[in-house]
């Protein structure tokens, strides 16, 4: 059974003109130790999935489909009850690390707090299990550091902190939101490896959500492309970078320029990122789309398995244009 | 041939008061660029790259002249811009032009993108027929890809593509010799990141534009340049064509940098060997004595500590600030 399961997930947010679609029909599941990457571009929709798994939309927002946890729905569990598994059995870590530390609390006092809340710990036991954990995510000199100001660490170190302190409660689930895009390549490859790490030492499954393909490359079992609160396509890392059959990850891939070629010019996909509040009945990709078809922007694609493992929603992937 | 911009030992230093220091004690001094020098030859296009805190930004800011150099010169087309005094460099600043890193913020949301694109041109040339100067407009943004009929549209209005294509407009229409570009694409989604990237080459080449390019994507950097500095705390590490610099560097700190970069290719990505490298960038307010990279560096010595390294000229313009250096072959072949 997975761990995490989503199925045909819907968030909507009520904006002063008319309600906007920033998730639509998305089902995704991740089993136990797993790595699932779920790439795209601002608007996409990734981190909306999974702030409406964690019950963490804004407050115009809100999400209906099924969010199945463990054998329990989350987007129904009494906030109580939601606490606790968000808590003890998913955490989750964001892209900026000084917004999500409180400027005013000790690095001791944050993390204790965690742990005496939701362990019954006593605060020396507390503060001596987090110091631990801060060795574990190899911030040196850990015990003498850890009664320090977020302010007084770097990017690098606050995302360390970040990391140690979801780990607290020994989390079944990671969902890491663009864990690194704040931080340069340098100390982006130490968190990735610390990731890959955490994930076997400790068993934990991540989904990472990211825009950079280069990191998914390195760190993600199986790779889900989003667009336009859509999923466009879904497979095995391997697979999915190898043999790209949607016309936008075939797209995304070649946009990219990479430090071991010798391009003259980047391909590019035409127009501009989706306007969300107003996206066609049909595929979402269609405006930009260079293989597009006249029934693209009416209908939309189903989400369709193939090739046993793999997903996609195109009424014309690349495999079949001649 | 003559480089079009010489800059030779260029230093800039911010004086940084401690929080609770006297008011009389004396300010600590902050060397965000110390002793770079490079030549830039018309019509190329330098890319600098390195960490946040290398000084890189501070670079540009100085050749371009919004903070003062505390020593060097920057001399161009024959002439020391640093040496210069206000009004003289106003005129100068005509031909150096810069493209910022939010495009959004870097535009002036009251005020539509029209006049936004035309303000330098009446700014430097105020007596330029009004007729004249919206012909310019229309010229500039067919150029860069925008309908010249939202010419009265305002910058909220646009996507940060978009936007970027305004300033590049902006930056151009005083046909500049000089385009300082300050990561120009790091705010921007791939696909439309590679759009801005097409157009500034094409750009460069079409109009034989001189252009410093940075940005901390190497993959981006290498794209668009011909050659390549790597700067580490103020300081120029390894300077090489981009080619020869991203597929066999010679300073360690290059080859950490390099093989840091993820490459979207899980095969190879899994593949990779990878020495990363430890630690963090040192406060620039107190940088290591010797080789400020020696702190985390994997060749380090006790002797890197003594001095700091010069510059090693190894031929074809490829110069390594490293006694200790030697070729790596960072990316296995292809």
């Amino acid at each position: 059974m997975s761990l995490l399961e989503i199925e045909d997930l819907t968030v909507t947010f009520q904006t002063g003109d008319q309600p906007v679609n920033a998730v639509n029909g998305v089902s995704l599941q991740i089993d136990a130790g797993e790595t699932l990457a779920i790439v795209g571009e601002s608007g996409s929709g990734k981190s909306q999935t999974a702030f409406a798994a964690m019950g963490l939309l804004a407050r115009n927002g809100a999400a209906t489909g099924m969010v199945r946890f463990d054998g329990r729905d989350l987007l129904h569990l009494p906030q109580r009850e939601l606490n606790k598994v968000r808590s003890t059995e998913i955490a989750m870590i964001f892209q900026d690390p000084m917004t999500s530390l409180n400027p005013y609390m000790r690095i001791s006092d944050q993390m204790a707090e965690v742990l005496m809340l939701h362990k019954g710990m006593s605060k020396k036991q507390a503060v001596n299990e987090a110091a631990q954990m801060l060795d574990a995510v190899r911030i040196p000199d850990a015990r003498a550091r850890i009664t320090m100001y977020p302010h007084e660490f770097s990017g690098g170190m606050r995302q360390r902190i970040m990391i140690a302190m979801a780990l607290l409660c020994r989390p079944r689930l990671l969902i890491a939101d663009e864990p690194t895009t704040a931080l340069d390549v340098t100390v982006q490859a130490q968190i990735m490896n610390l990731l890959g790490d955490i994930r076997r030492d400790f068993g934990t499954a991540i989904i990472l959500i990211t825009h950079d393909l280069g990191v998914v490359a390195g760190f993600c079992d199986r790779t889900l492309v989003m667009y336009g609160g859509q999923i466009m396509e879904e497979g095995t890392t391997e697979d999915v970078f190898a043999r790209p059959t949607h016309p936008y990850t075939v797209g995304l891939l070649s946009a990219v320029p990479r430090i071991d070629r010798d391009d003259d010019v980047l391909a590019t996909i035409s127009g501009e990122p989706p306007d969300m509040s107003n996206l066609p009945k049909g595929c979402p990709f269609s405006p930009r789309c260079a293989v597009v078809m006249p029934h693209c922007p009416g209908v939309k694609p189903p989400l369709t398995d193939f090739d046993g493992d793999r997903r996609r929603a195109c009424h014309r992937p690349i495999s079949e244009v001649a | 041939m003559s480089p079009i911009l010489s800059v030779q030992s260029l230093g800039v230093t911010f004086d940084v008061r401690p929080r609770g220091a006297w008011p009389w004690t004396a300010p600590l001094k902050l060397h965000a660029v110390g002793d770079v020098s490079f030549d830039l030859a018309a019509g190329e296009c330098l890319g600098v790259v390195g960490e946040s805190g290398s000084g890189k930004s501070t670079l540009a800011r100085a050749i371009v002249g919004t903070v003062p150099s505390s020593h060097g010169k920057i001399i161009f087309e024959g002439r020391d811009l640093a040496a210069m005094d206000v009004s003289t460099r106003r005129v100068h600043r005509k031909d150096v032009q810069m493209i910022f890193q939010d495009p959004l913020a870097a535009l002036n949301p009251r005020m539509p993108i029209g006049d936004i694109i035309a303000e330098p041109l009446i700014t430097h040339f105020p007596a330029t027929p009004r007729a004249q100067v919206k012909q310019r407009v229309g010229e500039l943004m067919e150029r860069v890809g925008l309908l010249p009929n939202l010419v009265n549209r305002y910058p909220h209005e646009f996507s940060g593509g978009q936007c970027q294509r305004i300033g590049i407009a902006r930056a151009l229409i005083l046909k500049p010799k000089l385009v300082i570009c300050d990561e120009p694409v790091s705010a921007l989604d791939v696909s439309v990141q590679a759009q801005v990237v097409n157009l500034l080459r094409e750009l460069q080449r079409d109009m034989g534009l001189s252009m410093i390019f940075i940005a901390h994507d190497l993959s981006v950097v290498k794209h668009i340049s011909d050659r390549i500095v790597v700067m580490y705390l103020g300081r120029i590490m390894e300077r090489a064509a981009s080619k020869t610099l991203t597929s066999v560097p010679e300073h360690p700190y290059s080859q950490a940098l390099i093989s840091s970069v993820p490459i979207p290719d899980p095969v190879r990505e899994k593949a990779r060997r990878r020495p990363v490298l430890e630690g963090e960038l040192p406060s620039p307010l107190s940088p290591p004595s010797g080789c400020v990279f020696r702190t985390r560096c994997p060749k380090a010595r006790p002797d890197c500590a003594a001095e700091r390294p010069p510059m090693i000229d190894l031929g074809h313009g490829h110069g390594v600030a490293c006694p200790y250096h030697a070729p790596m072959q960072v990316l296995a072949e292809t």
